[in-house]
């Protein structure tokens, strides 16, 4: 996520509070190593009024040195005047001059020439944080220059604080309903323009796989501007990615706006969008919310996924501000019950299920093929190393997909496949299970002996306190066992080891002879406690 | 004929004698036998009855307050010196008053606030437990009282409930 180098401190500016530290907390206050963080180590470099504190020297990397100077196109000083002006330092202006996409008319070279006190207001259309497109004041972003504006400085004065500069776009086609935004261009790389070329060390925010978000770009008081982010796990706390998580909302022009983001590799999403504090909605696994745009992931019709609504919003405050909403249980309902498989053809599907927690081969789990019309056509299960086939296909096209138990969570959800020839072998990529366990019997010498399985390490006296926020919860598996028969306890499967901890119900709080064991999935495995 | 066999015997012949005794000694032992073996069932059903009576109610006072009270505040813990996990402090949905249940020697106790209560002197074992690392809202209580009925015989109850605590 991080764009810059990322050492993933606390203002690693992943979250949207790394961003307010970043941002000069007063007109006097000093910016410290520690509040600029990942930006690149920024320094400040004078207390004097007016003068330039940061200064962006090397645009690669995107490292900060202390003072610098302006020394070519490629660089760029950023400054933040330290004596009080009419600067609302509450909104988030600031951080537009920082991140502002390096094009003509506003990038930081712009901001590198403002050393002014005098009351301005400064309107970026636009601003990229961390993949996030940003909209304020809406403004043809390619066209190099804004009605208005002084191409050379960067600078629009405007007399009326917290309201577009004259001239601006409202509602710029450029924009709007387009994905992906157009990122600012240069004007010519330089050759005949003065304008910054030092975007052309931008690479792309979103990645090679955007997602679905449709930009909206709306003119709205920045004050109304909310983050939207969370997380969503299915009921295991698994992090699910690829999920849609769509927000609607209403803006200050009594608009509807719904954005849809899909959650990231750690199962987050982040929705930046206005409104005018009006009721917001935030739906997780919409089924097929989109489907002009299905490239991504493939939801077939008949797996309509569970909806999750948030609690409306009423009366949201301004100012700004960010709203975090984790789903959690989050799972998808099962396809239509089976049919009678129509064992008719030889075509044949390949595939195999391993168990992200071991990476290894998933045995006795069964992938099922269904065709378009939602009947299932055929099945298989794994064999010893995770392998199945489903035989006796014709041709068209099957969706794979795995049914998998409760608690456990299947990655893609689906994988579609077209046979063109009856006798075809095809062959499809892994699924990968989460949530996948083992068993383990554990016998004692003592009655109601505490037995602590503990991941990592063995414990070498007292297990630490617990309550429900702590990870221990998570990653200490504890059960009393009696002597006179044996306890099963359950255990995710893991490559690690586990440790067996057993204490007695007197004595020194110290484990007993911890010993050690490997849970896989579907293990069943015994082990005993032999106290002094 | 019969009078002169009576006229012939002068009393109960010596083998008749030990015959008699040995039927009454072995009665008595078997009388003995009987009411020591009473004695040491009824006190073994006295033991296990206050057990069970012990048992049962400080684990319904312990079931009580743990479902009123609120998984967000409870935090399982070792008294020092203690037995491990033998500690479980929470407070109740709406309430700010803290409530502990503890093992202390042999004690349970149960303190609300700073009052204290003990709910059976002869808790052999006390474990406080999140039985599911995927719902923290669930506790497991393993809970065994015990006592001697005789100088070598303990008299043992164990009991094992799931609580599940609000989630607030």
């Amino acid at each position: 996520m991080n764009v810059y180098s990322g050492d993933n401190n606390a203002t690693d500016f992943s979250t949207w509070s790394d961003l307010n530290t970043f941002r000069p907390r007063s007109n006097t206050a000093a910016l410290s190593a520690t509040d600029v963080g990942d930006i690149g180590n920024l320094v400040r470099t004078g207390t004097v009024a007016r003068t330039p504190i940061v200064s962006i020297t090397d645009p690669t990397s995107h490292k900060a040195t202390v003072g610098g100077s302006l020394a070519g196109p490629d660089y760029a000083t950023i400054s933040f005047p330290v004596v009080p002006n009419n600067r609302n330092y509450t909104d988030l202006a600031e951080i537009d001059r920082v991140y502002g996409p390096n094009s003509d008319s506003q990038g930081t070279d712009e901001l590198g020439n403002e050393t002014t006190t005098s009351a301005r207001n400064y309107y970026w259309d636009a601003m990229a944080i961390q993949g996030r497109w940003m909209s304020r004041y809406s403004q043809p972003v390619s066209s190099g220059v804004a009605p208005g504006s002084n191409p050379q400085t960067g600078t629009e004065f405007n007399p009326f604080p917290g309201t577009p500069p004259f001239g601006w776009y409202q509602d710029p086609s450029n924009l709007g309903g387009m994905w992906p935004p157009t990122v600012p261009q240069p004007c010519d790389n330089g050759t005949t323009d003065p304008c910054d070329t030092s975007n052309s060390i931008l690479t792309s925010y979103y990645g090679a796989n955007p997602d679905r978000l449709n930009a909206t770009q709306t003119i709205d008081d920045e004050r109304m501007y909310y983050l939207i982010k969370g997380l969503v796990n299915d009921t295991l706390a698994n992090s699910l990615v690829g999920i849609p998580v769509v927000v609607q909302a209403v803006d200050g022009q009594g608009k509807t706006i719904s954005v849809e983001k899909i959650t990231d590799t750690t199962g987050h999403y982040e929705v930046y969008l206005p409104t005018a504090g009006a009721n917001i909605t935030i739906t997780a696994n919409m089924a097929d919310p989109n489907p002009s745009n299905i490239p991504v992931i493939f939801y077939h019709p008949i797996y309509v996924p569970v909806t999750r609504n948030a609690p409306l919003l009423a009366n949201w405050p301004p100012p700004a501000n960010t709203y975090t909403y984790n789903f959690t249980g989050v799972n998808a309902l099962p396809f239509k019950s089976s049919s009678t498989f129509a064992n008719s053809g030889t075509s044949k599907i390949k595939g195999s299920i391993v168990a992200s927690e071991t990476n290894n081969g998933l045995p006795l789990m069964i992938a099922v093929a269904v065709n378009m019309q939602g009947i299932e056509v055929g099945g298989a299960e794994t064999d010893a190393s995770g392998q199945f086939i489903i035989e006796g296909l014709g041709t068209g096209k099957f969706t794979v997909y795995v049914p998998v138990q409760k608690g456990q969570s299947v990655w893609p959800y689906t994988q579609n496949v077209q046979i063109a020839s009856n006798g075809d072998v095809d062959t499809i990529s892994s699924f990968t299970v989460r949530g996948v366990s083992g068993s383990l019997s554990l016998t004692t010498n003592s009655d109601s002996t505490l037995v602590i399985v503990s991941s990592g390490s063995a414990l070498t006296g007292p297990p630490p306190t617990i309550d429900r926020t702590h990870s221990s919860v998570r990653s200490l598996f504890s059960i009393v066992v009696q002597k006179d028969s044996p306890s099963i306890l359950s255990l995710p499967a893991s490559s690690s080891m586990y440790y067996i901890n057993c204490y007695g119900q007197t004595g020194n709080p110290v484990p007993a002879s911890p010993e050690t064991v490997s849970i896989n999935p579907n293990d069943w495995k015994s082990a005993t406690c032999s106290l002094p | 004929m019969f009078s002169a066999i009576m006229k012939n015997r002068k009393g109960v012949t010596v083998v008749e004698l030990l015959i008699a005794l040995f039927a009454i000694g072995l009665l008595s032992l078997v009388l003995s036998s009987f009411m020591k073996n009473s004695g040491i069932f009824f006190r073994r059903s006295t033991v296990k009855t206050q057990l069970s009576n012990e048992s049962r109610d400080a684990m319904a006072t312990m079931i009580h307050f743990l479902k009123e009270g609120q998984s967000q505040s409870t935090i399982v813990s070792t008294p020092v010196g203690g037995q491990i996990y033998s500690q479980i402090d929470f407070k109740l949905v709406g309430s700010n008053i803290p409530y502990r249940f503890v093992r202390s020697g042999n004690q349970l106790i149960m303190k609300v606030n700073n009052r204290t209560q003990i709910l059976t002197q002869n808790c052999s074992s006390l474990y406080f437990t999140y039985p599911s690392s995927e719902d923290a809202t669930f506790i497991q209580i393993n809970f065994d009282v015990s006592l001697n009925s005789d100088p070598n015989r303990l008299e043992k109850i164990v009991g094992t409930q799931i609580v599940r605590m609000s989630p607030g």
